[in-house]
């Protein structure tokens, strides 16, 4: 299941990235994941965005714009437009 | 446990440490690791497959509660790019024992030895414990050892070469002045090489294609425990000196006809 998440809207009043008055025409995030841009119906935290893509939070780590996001923290992060996310995990190598 | 390879504060058994690269599948990959008889295990961090990212994941295979898994920074060309990949790793919960590899030059593969300082030292401020891959240069590795690295990894050859150690008397240099363990990471190709590195004195030996790229992987896997198992014994036994001319092994007494 991809692009379309059924995810809580923030509450109308404050966004909680950067305090301003969030309506629904700024609901929808287009952000880049891994190079390519995703777009999703809403804002998601990275635990939603992990859960819609499919992706196994237990086996992964997770990067926005340049900074680690602790794991223990994916359910709070609020994403937002513009944020540039790696997901990355262990792959062989020697 | 006797004669264990203290590493970072942990002891093991086994003196070999296998990479999980350049396998024909996950499946051979496990088999390859456990007939090594390696306890410590090296890994790359990647992006996941955005479009397919619940495909299998290689610690579906390698037991991060059985092995010590050791991410390394392969690829990364800068320091910035070496601490990104670090911390990234560290959050996926496999601990803080890092290989850094900061890469000078895309043919040889060898390191860029003021980057991997610049790294190191941010790394080790922010409390990983760090295996840098470094040339067999006993400079580089002295200052890496001041800095606070938990061993340092000296290449035997380029990556991937399969030449061996190309300067046992720079590995001699290192081994003799280190207070930290000593592990020969890059360049190994078959079972003497890895036995020469551990009769040299070095505390273990990193290897992944030598493994993995041979016609039978799980032989040569086994090949490997082997020689490093050998090597250290021949270490530990204290070999016989180096001579021009030949002492007789027999007696020269009590000769019939005499």
């Amino acid at each position: 299941m991809h692009g379309q998440a059924v995810a809580p809207r923030t509450p109308p009043g404050r966004d909680a990235r950067c305090g301003a008055r969030a309506g629904p025409a700024d609901m929808a995030m287009t952000v880049t994941i891994n190079g390519e841009e995703r777009e999703f119906a809403d804002l998601l935290s990275v635990a939603e965005m992990l859960r819609t893509l499919g992706a196994p939070s237990g086996r992964v780590a997770v990067e926005v714009n340049e900074e680690v996001v602790p794991r223990e923290s994916y359910a709070e992060r609020r994403l937002a437009s513009g944020d540039r996310v790696e997901i990355v995990h262990f792959v062989g190598g020697g | 446990m006797q004669d264990p390879f203290v590493l970072a504060g942990k002891s093991y058994r086994s003196r070999l440490i296998v990479g999980t690269g350049k396998y024909a599948d996950f499946r051979q990959t496990r088999q390859a690791v456990e007939i090594s008889g390696a306890e410590i295990v090296t890994v790359a961090v990647r992006r996941v497959n955005i479009t397919d990212p619940s495909a299998e994941n290689l610690l579906d295979y390698i037991d991060p509660s059985r092995y010590t898994i050791l991410p390394n920074t392969a690829g990364c060309h800068t320091a910035e790019e070496a601490i990104r990949t670090c911390r990234l790793a560290r959050d996926a919960g496999v601990g803080s024992l890092v290989k850094l590899e900061v890469i000078g030059d895309d043919r040889t593969l060898f390191p860029d030895i003021p980057a991997t300082i610049e790294a190191a030292r941010v790394l080790i401020a922010e409390g990983f414990q760090v295996l840098p891959y470094v040339t067999d240069d006993p400079v580089a590795c002295k200052r890496l050892e001041e800095m606070g690295c938990a061993a340092v990894m000296p290449l035997a050859a380029p990556i991937g070469s399969g030449l061996g150690i190309r300067n046992p008397y720079n590995i001699m240099i290192i081994l003799e002045h280190s207070r930290v363990p000593v592990i020969v990471d890059a360049g190994v190709g078959t079972a003497s090489d890895a036995a020469a590195a551990l009769e040299l004195g070095c505390d273990a030996v990193l290897m992944n294609t030598a493994i993995a790229g041979a016609e039978d992987p799980l032989l040569m896997a086994e090949a490997m425990r082997l020689a490093v198992e050998a090597g250290r014994k021949a270490f530990k036994a204290g070999r016989i000196p180096r001579k021009l001319y030949a002492t007789a092994s027999s007696p020269l007494g009590g000769l019939v006809g005499r």
